[in-house]
């Protein structure tokens, strides 16, 4: 089982400056409501770039390593995030849309070892997991600059 | 989208049973539902250039002609021009006053898809929409000029390369991608684009390339907007085309009496090339309807196949990563 959530929605922040926010991963400890900590651990933010986040989620905190698969900027961000009981995938896709952008999210999980028995409780949490990022999100990136 | 809920849920319903929404069933209750959406307007593509390729054929005349009637000067994109030019004759006995340009192009040969986006772009400084139509369905594997798989290289990478060089042109166009509904069996070979594996199927590797299209839909909705460009997907539903009669033989013989003409599988992309305004970008349509890309979960591609096909198709057509942080 691999739980997926994908979410669009529109800012009027333009491409380019949602590109660079969401790009930089440090940014989702405003964010993302369960991170508690993202730093850079090595690269220069391009691709290759590994983060350390930390979060809770469900009430546990999780250390995962995150690293930027691919940055095309401003139209697709994907992280990889990895640890010994999950790996998982962040996608972000940005698109012009009027003077601002129509962005979408996707998280997709899978688990192994014990946590996979975690899978359906994830997959049923997800959707208000999911609203609760994307309200977050849309908040701060009609915030930014443009 | 403001249509009532009773006939949205009939809409939804006919969908996916597939028998009655794809033929020409699906079609006459839509029309008849509240909230169907409104035509384009007569005229709305007065003064326009827009291409329309496989346009010799099936849907790809009855598109030519309904975008023609909507006023347009619509370029019929056929590989052979003899009967390109017997379609414009046709389509000009039933509309006299339409403009139909006749243009020499083989989508499945990227060089020749180049040469003819260099061609007509010199020509022409601003597009207003391309349909691409061209569709094949090779009976044995069969590999394009470039050593693709056929189907792939006409559903997919000739429509991307054609796109891709006329950007300046499109600015604020319509692109449309016909698909199929046949794409909702087969899911995302990310693996295999090339179809060098197991034993070839004609309608699989048809369907299979009509899957790819709308995988890579969201991407090149994304990579395109920043022109302006509007890019959809669509598909017919079932339609009695040549490709149908030749290739669905025994399909063609058991549901004949309910497949739509050509008029009404082209509806939806005359309707997404003209109206106004430009409906939402990057989705996949069919009766004038944002339609879901998966109907089974077996067929739900995952991130990691989406990234490779997303690399394979970018290294296949040549496209210039927007700008890679990093890479």
């Amino acid at each position: 089982m691999r739980p997926t959530v994908s979410r669009t929605f529109t800012t009027t922040t333009p491409p380019e400056a949602v590109f660079d926010y969401l790009a930089d991963f440090t940014n989702a400890e405003e964010w993302d409501p369960g991170t508690v900590s993202c730093e850079r651990v090595s690269g220069d933010g391009g691709v290759g770039t590994t983060y350390r986040n930390v979060s809770t989620f469900l009430g546990r905190e999780s250390e995962i390593t995150y690293t930027a698969v691919e940055l095309e900027r401003p139209t697709r961000i994907h992280l990889t995030g990895h640890n010994e009981q999950f790996d998982g995938h962040d996608v972000l896709g940005v698109r012009a849309h009027g003077t601002g952008s129509e962005v979408t999210y996707t998280a997709e999980f899978s688990f192994s070892g014990t946590a996979r028995f975690a899978a359906p409780v994830v997959a049923a949490y997800l959707p208000f997991l999911a609203r609760k990022t994307v309200d977050e999100l849309k908040a701060r990136l009609d915030r930014l600059p443009a | 989208m403001g249509a009532p809920i009773a006939s949205r849920a009939l809409d939804t319903a006919m969908d996916r049973s597939l028998v009655l929404g794809y033929t020409r069933i699906g079609l006459a209750v839509r029309r008849a539902l509240p909230g169907w959406p409104a035509d384009p307007a007569p005229g709305s593509l007065a003064g326009e250039h827009v291409l329309v390729t496989g346009a010799s054929s099936g849907l790809g005349i009855a598109t030519a002609e309904g975008l023609a009637e909507l006023g347009a000067t619509v370029h019929l994109v056929v590989r052979d021009e003899a009967k390109g030019a017997r379609v414009r004759d046709e389509i000009a006995r039933r509309l006299p006053a339409a403009t139909l340009e006749v243009r020499r192009c083989d989508v499945g040969d990227l060089d020749d898809v180049r040469r003819f986006a260099a061609a007509i772009g010199d020509e022409l400084p601003s597009i207003r929409a391309v349909v691409h139509n061209a569709g094949v369905m090779p009976p044995e594997r069969t590999e394009s000029a470039q050593g693709h798989e056929l189907s792939m290289a006409v559903h997919l990478l000739g429509p991307v390369v054609m796109t891709e060089a006329l950007r300046p042109q499109l600015a604020g166009a319509r692109v449309v991608l016909v698909s199929s509904g046949g794409m909702y069996g087969q899911a995302l070979r990310s693996d295999d684009p090339g179809y060098l594996k197991g034993d070839y199927s004609p309608t699989t590797a048809y369907a299979r390339s009509k899957r790819m299209q709308v995988e890579m839909l969201p991407l090149l909705a994304d990579r395109w907007s920043l022109d302006g460009i509007h890019l959809s997907a669509m598909h017919p539903g079932w339609a009695d085309t040549p490709g149908v009669q030749e290739s669905l033989p025994r399909f063609r013989s058991i549901t004949r009496p309910v497949l739509r003409d050509d008029a009404e599988g082209a509806d939806t992309s005359v309707w997404l090339a003209a109206t106004e305004p430009a409906p939402a970008d990057g989705r996949f349509w069919h009766d004038r309807r944002e339609r879901p890309i998966d109907l089974l979960p077996t067929t739900r591609s995952t991130q990691d196949q989406r990234s490779a096909a997303w690399a394979w198709l970018t290294q296949a057509t040549g496209l210039v990563p927007n700008q890679t942080k990093g890479a």
